[in-house]
């Protein structure tokens, strides 16, 4: 079988992110607010409202492409942050402390909306950025959804949606309507469903699509949801991962493994992980990390499903339901091991992994390891010692460790 | 007794945290809950007829929690659960786990996973305070515990024994003030470690227990019952009147080096100290009441935004407390005060408030070096340096 050549979709990625980063210049210019937010987070009431919703966090991961962020987070920690801290936020941090600006440039705010339903790093970077950029924040406070908590923070963050509607209308002067937020998250419904099909075509023996190709194509799912352009995108990119299929082109022909990732990718090498798999024969399948925005949205109840979608996000649950969550897919998926990315720079992503490991080789049988290492930060990646655990993983596959 | 006879039995009961909360429990029967730094209402617990004690970190060795947390999660979190899985807790019939930060948030479920005989109950907390949806999130959660509290004993707690303990607690409290601000005065005669030890006591000791042992101890130093539990007055001549910030100051030994050094605690931000010492407010509804503590609890690292503008609280209470510098007492790894360090200290070099920040853990692996950089610190303050 051949190899799937690289995805002629990578040209209108590269070009609709062009747009994303211009648009946002261009809002700038124009006078139409620029609102800061963080990826998993109701952008729909943003783009309703005719805002310009832009986000840092994907800066972070131009920095960390780059293998800049641990020059970026000099300046940061010159000026008294720490290395310990997420590595987007200290890119982001940095980028305002420092003169040059390799990455382009983190546009300033107009205003602030951080959700805290994916970290609390993400409120500490905004806090300090609209201090910088006196710009008015709202924080969006997203409680853990345990059995006996999911009401009150489901009810709670309802209640801040209304709470943020006055507050943008305040901050922007831009009026809020009901029709237009269906039609954004009618818009944002189709996508994500692209998306979902996407990322399910993964399940396919072999697979068209990896888990590297979703980090390297999430970018529209997060920027440009609820705008017809993310939908055109999806529908482009799943056509083509069809004529692959049809073609019978793979990214990993041979295929011997099937690997669940759990998280983000490590972004400065995102490309020495894709081919150390391939050179494995091994097929990344799937990671909760890229299913994030799988999601959809009851039209019929805006307003609520917003809150029961968002306040949901997968890292704001319970210890025990993010192990169900994870064995779902490895399931579905049919994975024969699995990696658990402990991310120095993202503890609600991390922190628990070590127990996580052991429940889930108990429950599904397969084994799997934990990775320790940064997602951006490089000096916190050492490619010795990384190759060494995931040979491990692969000797244990080879030695057929099902249970 | 004398008061130095007092004070070495607060000593002694801290050495042995659990001891207290082993007695009662074997006196009385009752239930022992314990609870996580920051902002668990205690009152709860003890109209609950339960006792509440506070864990803040354990000191010696990591032997048992390197299985469970990275060595990059804080220095709290590795060793309170460090106590969990050695057993030193199992004295506890509930845990309540209030989710400030990322780290607690995750605590729990691996606290959960890993000791689900001490039945955790996670406490929500409002990140935010300035919008109503907070009032009703924080009273929905005090509501919630309540419940469960209830549900362990078995019956309802009634208006009238929450307020009996909100007075009993708020009693306690004035007094720890009232020592506060006698250390101020006299750090001679009741130094810093004295006075953290009584408020780490203060969270393992049954309050009844608590008051009578303060009350002793007043009367020894000549503090009057009815002095004003505010701060007030200069620190005593001789020392060096400094404001700490933190988290959870760790280990207690640090306290001692400060004395040493020659500086005075004229207040702080601490967790387990000015923080734990708001009392709650008087007021017909007790519910109400707790909520209202609840929001009215000044920033700190998981609550912070321009709205609840930290860096400006902390220059104000630098000022009222008469401070002349600032010690930031830092844990390891602590992920919300290594964010707030920036704006606290631009903050304070735009005032011209000189600070020093110190980086520790439980397991005091520093302290030789903390107590040189303390001590340069004290003699830059002693010379009017910056102040
Ligand atoms: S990587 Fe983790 S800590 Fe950093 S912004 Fe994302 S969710 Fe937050
Ligand atoms: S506030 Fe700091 S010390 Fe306390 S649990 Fe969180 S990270 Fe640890």
């Amino acid at each position: 079988m051949p190899e799937r050549p690289p995805l002629k979709s990578v040209t209108l990625l590269k070009e609709i992110m062009g747009r994303y980063y211009a648009g946002a210049e261009e809002a700038k210019a124009s006078g139409r607010p620029v609102v800061w937010m963080t990826a998993v987070s109701p952008v729909e009431i943003v783009v309703a409202m005719g805002l310009f919703p832009y986000y840092p966090e994907n800066f972070g991961t131009l920095v960390a492409s780059k293998k800049l962020t641990h020059e970026y987070s000099h300046e940061a920690e010159a000026a008294g942050f720490f290395p310990d801290l997420c590595g987007y936020a200290r890119a982001g941090l940095g980028d305002w402390l420092r003169e040059e600006h390799p990455a382009g440039r983190l546009v300033p705010p107009d205003v602030v909306v951080c959700c805290n339903a994916q970290c609390h790093s993400l409120p500490k970077w905004f806090e300090v950025s609209a201090r910088w950029h006196s710009a008015p924040y709202f924080l969006l406070d997203t409680p853990l959804i345990t059995e006996e908590t999911q009401k009150e923070a489901v009810d709670y963050f309802h209640e801040q949606l209304l709470e943020l509607i006055r507050f943008l209308e305040a901050a922007t002067g831009r009026r809020f309507s009901l029709n237009r937020l269906v039609e954004t998250m009618d818009l944002a419904n189709r996508a994500c469903r692209l998306w979902k099909e996407i990322l399910e075509m993964a399940a396919l023996r072999p697979a068209p699509f990896s888990f590297f190709d979703a980090c390297i194509h999430m970018g529209p799912i997060v920027t440009w949801r609820g705008r017809e352009l993310a939908v055109e995108y999806y529908r482009r990119l799943k056509a083509e991962l069809e004529e692959c299929v049809a073609r019978g082109e793979y990214p990993v022909p041979e295929e011997k493994y099937r690997l669940y990732w759990d998280h983000i990718v490590i972004w400065p090498r995102i490309r020495w992980l894709s081919e150390f798999f391939a050179r494995h024969q091994a097929l990344v399948a799937c990671s909760q990390y890229t299913h994030a925005w799988a999601r959809e949205f009851d039209l019929t109840r805006p307003l609520e499903s917003l809150a029961e979608t968002y306040a949901r996000e997968f890292v704001n649950h319970s210890f025990e339901r993010r192990v169900e969550f994870k064995l779902a897919l490895m399931r579905r998926f049919r994975v024969d091991g699995f990696i658990l990315f402990s991310n120095r720079s993202c503890k609600p992503c991390s922190l628990g992994l070590y127990d996580k490991r052991r429940l889930l080789m108990e429950r599904a049988g397969i084994p799997g390891i934990v990775l320790e290492t940064d997602m951006a930060d490089l000096r916190y990646f050492n490619e010795t010692q990384v190759a060494e655990r995931l040979e491990m993983l692969f000797e244990q596959l080879e030695g057929g460790q099902r249970t | 007794m004398e008061a130095r006879v007092i004070l070495d039995l607060f000593y002694d009961i801290v050495k042995h945290p659990w001891q207290a909360a082993r007695n009662w429990k074997g006196r009385t029967g009752g239930l022992v809950i314990g609870w996580l730094p920051a902002d668990v209402p205690e009152e709860l617990i003890m109209a609950a007829g339960a006792l509440p004690v506070g864990i803040l970190g354990g000191e010696g060795l990591l032997s048992r929690a390197d299985a469970h947390l990275p060595v990059w999660a804080c220095s709290f979190a590795r060793s309170s659960l460090e106590l969990g899985l050695r057993g030193e807790l199992d004295f506890l019939d509930g845990l309540v786990m209030p989710l400030t930060c990322d780290t607690l948030r995750l605590l729990a479920g691996i606290w959960e996973h890993c000791l689900p005989e001490l039945r955790v109950h996670p406490y929500l907390i409002a990140h935010q305070v300035d919008r109503p949806s907070a009032g009703k999130l924080v009273r929905a959660e005090i509501l919630r515990l309540k419940r469960a509290l209830e549900k362990l004993i078995g019956r309802e707690i009634t208006g009238e024994t929450l307020k009996a303990a909100i007075e009993l607690n708020r009693s306690c409290k004035q007094w720890l003030k009232r020592f506060y601000n006698w250390h101020r005065l006299h750090p001679e005669a009741l130094s810093g470690e004295d006075l953290f030890v009584l408020l780490r006591a203060a969270t393992l000791l049954p309050k009844e227990d608590l008051l009578s042992a303060l009350s002793a101890l007043a009367g020894e130093l000549g503090l009057e019952p009815g002095s004003s539990p505010e701060t007030s007055g200069a620190v005593g001549a001789g020392k060096h009147p400094v404001y700490l910030s933190g988290s959870v100051a760790a280990p207690p030994g640090i306290f001692r080096l400060l004395d040493e050094a020659g500086l005075a605690v004229a207040g702080d931000d601490l967790h387990h100290g000015g923080r734990y010492l708001v009392p709650v407010g008087e007021g017909s509804d007790p519910i109400e009441q707790l909520a209202a503590r609840q929001l009215a609890l000044p920033p700190t690292g998981y609550l912070n935004s321009p709205q609840a503008d930290r860096p400006g609280r902390l220059i104000k209470e630098v000022r009222r407390a008469g401070a002349r510098g600032v010690i930031f007492l830092h844990l390891r790894f602590c992920e919300p005060e290594n964010y707030d360090y920036y704006q606290l200290n631009q903050a304070l070099e735009r005032e011209g408030i000189p600070s020093l920040r110190v980086e520790t853990d439980f397991q005091g692996s520093s302290l030789g070096q903390i107590r040189t950089r303390l001590e340069a610190f004290a003699e830059m303050l002693g010379g009017g340096i910056g102040a």
